[in-house]
Parts: structure tokens; C-alpha cells; sequence
């Protein structure tokens, strides 16, 4: 497995949806940005079908543990609320705190914004990796059933009618970039939790960074 | 040789849901060319380039898919089962078997009239 970093220009072609831009969060811009947040850069690394990584792996840097934090928003408790640039999932809990997970956000995660709902949740989710991907890497099968080491992780919420899902992972290291596969990703401890405490039909609003 | 939809399972309860899986992947199929020196062009685990491979049978009935003439080294993957449609296979190597599972191929497009694979080479025959 090799990983390299590269400055993305996050413009990622005209055949897909365009995106709406929103604006920051407060709380995005009152909260510091830690170091690996500050630049587009993204985490080039291929998905690696079938590893386990260790227990101690899915320690995650300082700032990105599962924790409550003040949230000041108006949105109704039990609302998810993505902000991509941050690398934070907020779960809204109602005066005005949120609990926080730390993300990983794959190209697909920053093509799009707005509201969508969650329309279904999976344990074990299988995994199809996507064409360009099989490009890539011919021997990967174009279907892996789920379970431990599947890149897609322990728990899914699928968003919509879209392709766009919050999905466990099988590479804890991912969380905090910028990567070129998936949407939004958490490590398996924290996607469980949050599977857990959200039931099908919970508002997600995704926000992407304003662009000048 | 042909095309081929190619699925992956770890738990034996996902396998009929892997061959249907499987099968509806050939849009995007596996495909298994011959190679010029009678074997197969394949990719082995975590290798984009595709390479000619030899089928090797072992002196106790077993039958491989790999480089070389010698019938179940580590790189190579064993065909567990094969009916003509579905061909089951299994990596040698522990890592990688742990990390692909069980591996599927099924065969795309209409039931095949009778194919004639490569004849496995025994150990010592020559390449």
C-alpha cells in the first residue's frame, strides 16, 4: 500500500452534479482547524478489501474522538450535520450542544450540499467499488459481501435516492482527510454509535466551505 | 476464458448471495484472455498488471492458477470448484485469503458450449 498526499483543486469535472455552496457554520469558524484540515489536500490511497487493521488503529488524533461540544444551531435535535471542510459529523443534541465524530470525506462527499434524509441503514454493508476504481485495480471484485475488512465498513445510512452514504471504514487513517474514494467515512466504533442513535428518516444537511 | 462476473465473500452464508451478486456485476465483467504459451492472462492479488499464468494440477488432483510449473506455491490461487458456469477460487497465501475471502467468477452471457480450458500442466512437465 503506498499513500501520497497532492493539493486537489476540488473542481472534479463537469459530468458530475454540480454543487451548491454554503455558507460556514459559526461554530465551523469558531472552532480552530487542526494542522491536517488547514489545505485541500487529499489522502491518494487505495482501498484495501479485506484488512483488518488493529485495535489500537482506531485511536484517533487528538480533536477527531467521538466527544459533545458546544453547537449552536437551529436545527431540531436528531439533525446530522456535515461540514466536509471541517471533517466533522455533528449530531445535533438540543441545547446548543452536538455530539462530533470525526470524518473522512472521499470525492463523492464534496461534489454535492444540501438536505437529504436518511432512506435506509445497513450492518455489514456490502461493497461495489465504482468503474474507475476497477480501472485502477482490475483484480478487486466487483462485489464484496460484507463483513470485517470490507471497505465500507460495519454500519451504512444511506442518504436519499443518492449514491451518497455514511459508511464505517477499514483504514482508520483516513479520518481527518480529504480522500479519493467514498463519501463520508468514520471509523467503525463511531459509525456504530451513530447507527445506533439515528433512525431512518433523520435529516442530514451537508455543508460545503464557501469558494471565492 | 471469456468474461466473467466477479464477486468476493468471507462467510460461507454469503455465497448464494455472492453468485447472484456476482453475476450482476457483468456489466463491468472479469475478463480471461489465453496466453501465448497455452495458459491464462489473470491478474494475481494486488497486481494491475495482469500476467500470463499457468494452470497446475498437483499429484494429489488439485488444480492451480499461477506463474511457474510447480502446482501450489504461495502466489497461487486454487480452483476449489468449477461447474462450466461458476468457478470458485481460493488464494494460497493466508494474507491474502484473509483479506479477498473466497473468491467467484461467473460466467457472463449465455450458458457456454463446451469450452476447453488450458490442460494443466503436472510438476516437471515442460512450459
Amino acid at each position: 500500500m503506498w499513500v501520497r498526499l497532492r493539493t486537489s483543486t476540488t473542481n472534479f469535472g463537469a459530468g458530475l452534479a454540480a454543487c451548491a455552496i454554503a455558507l460556514v457554520s459559526a461554530s465551523a469558524l469558531a472552532t480552530p482547524l487542526l494542522p491536517f484540515q488547514q489545505t485541500t489536500e487529499e489522502l491518494e490511497i487505495d482501498e484495501q478489501p479485506g484488512y483488518v487493521p488493529p485495535e489500537n488503529a482506531e485511536q484517533l488524533p487528538v480533536g477527531f474522538e467521538r466527544q459533545f461540544v458546544f453547537f449552536r444551531t437551529t436545527e431540531a435535535p436528531g439533525t446530522i450535520i456535515v461540514n466536509t471542510t471541517e471533517r466533522f459529523l455533528y449530531l445535533v443534541q438540543g441545547n446548543n450542544r452536538a455530539l462530533r465524530y470525526g470524518i473522512g470525506v472521499g470525492r463523492d462527499g464534496f461534489q454535492w450540499s444540501g438536505l437529504v434524509t436518511v432512506t435506509r441503514k445497513e450492518e455489514w454493508p456490502d461493497w461495489r467499488p465504482p468503474p474507475e476504481m476497477i480501472k485502477r485495480q482490475p483484480y478487486l471484485p466487483r462485489f464484496m459481501a460484507g463483513g470485517p475488512g470490507n471497505p465500507m465498513g460495519a454500519r451504512a445510512l444511506y442518504l436519499g435516492t443518492t449514491v451518497y452514504r455514511i459508511h464505517g471504514t477499514n483504514q482508520p487513517q483516513t479520518i481527518g482527510y480529504a480522500i479519493s474514494s467514498g463519501c463520508f467515512r468514520l471509523v467503525n466504533d463511531d459509525v456504530t454509535d451513530l447507527y445506533q442513535r439515528v433512525p431512518v428518516g433523520t435529516k442530514v444537511i451537508v455543508r460545503q466551505a464557501a469558494k471565492l | 476464458m471469456g468474461r466473467w462476473g466477479l464477486g468476493s465473500y468471507h462467510r460461507d452464508t454469503d455465497r448464494d448471495r455472492t453468485i447472484r451478486e456476482a453475476r450482476a456485476q457483468c456489466g463491468n465483467p472479469y475478463v480471461i484472455k489465453p496466453s501465448p504459451t497455452g495458459g491464462v492472462i489473470m491478474n494475481l492479488a494486488d497486481e494491475s498488471e495482469a500476467s500470463d499464468l499457468q494452470l497446475k494440477a498437483s499429484p494429489d488432483g488439485r488444480t492451480f492458477i499461477g506463474r511457474g510449473n510447480a502446482a501450489g506455491e504461495i502466489t497461487d490461487m486454487e480452483i476449489s470448484a468449477y461447474d462450466g458456469k461458476t468457478m470458485t477460487v481460493q488464494w494460497l497465501d493466508p494474507d491474502v485469503a484473509g483479506r479477498y475471502g473466497t473468491m467467484i467468477y461467473v460466467r457472463c452471457g449465455p450458458a457456454s458450449r463446451a469450452v476447453s480450458p488450458a490442460q494443466p500442466k503436472t510438476e516437471g512437465s515442460a512450459g
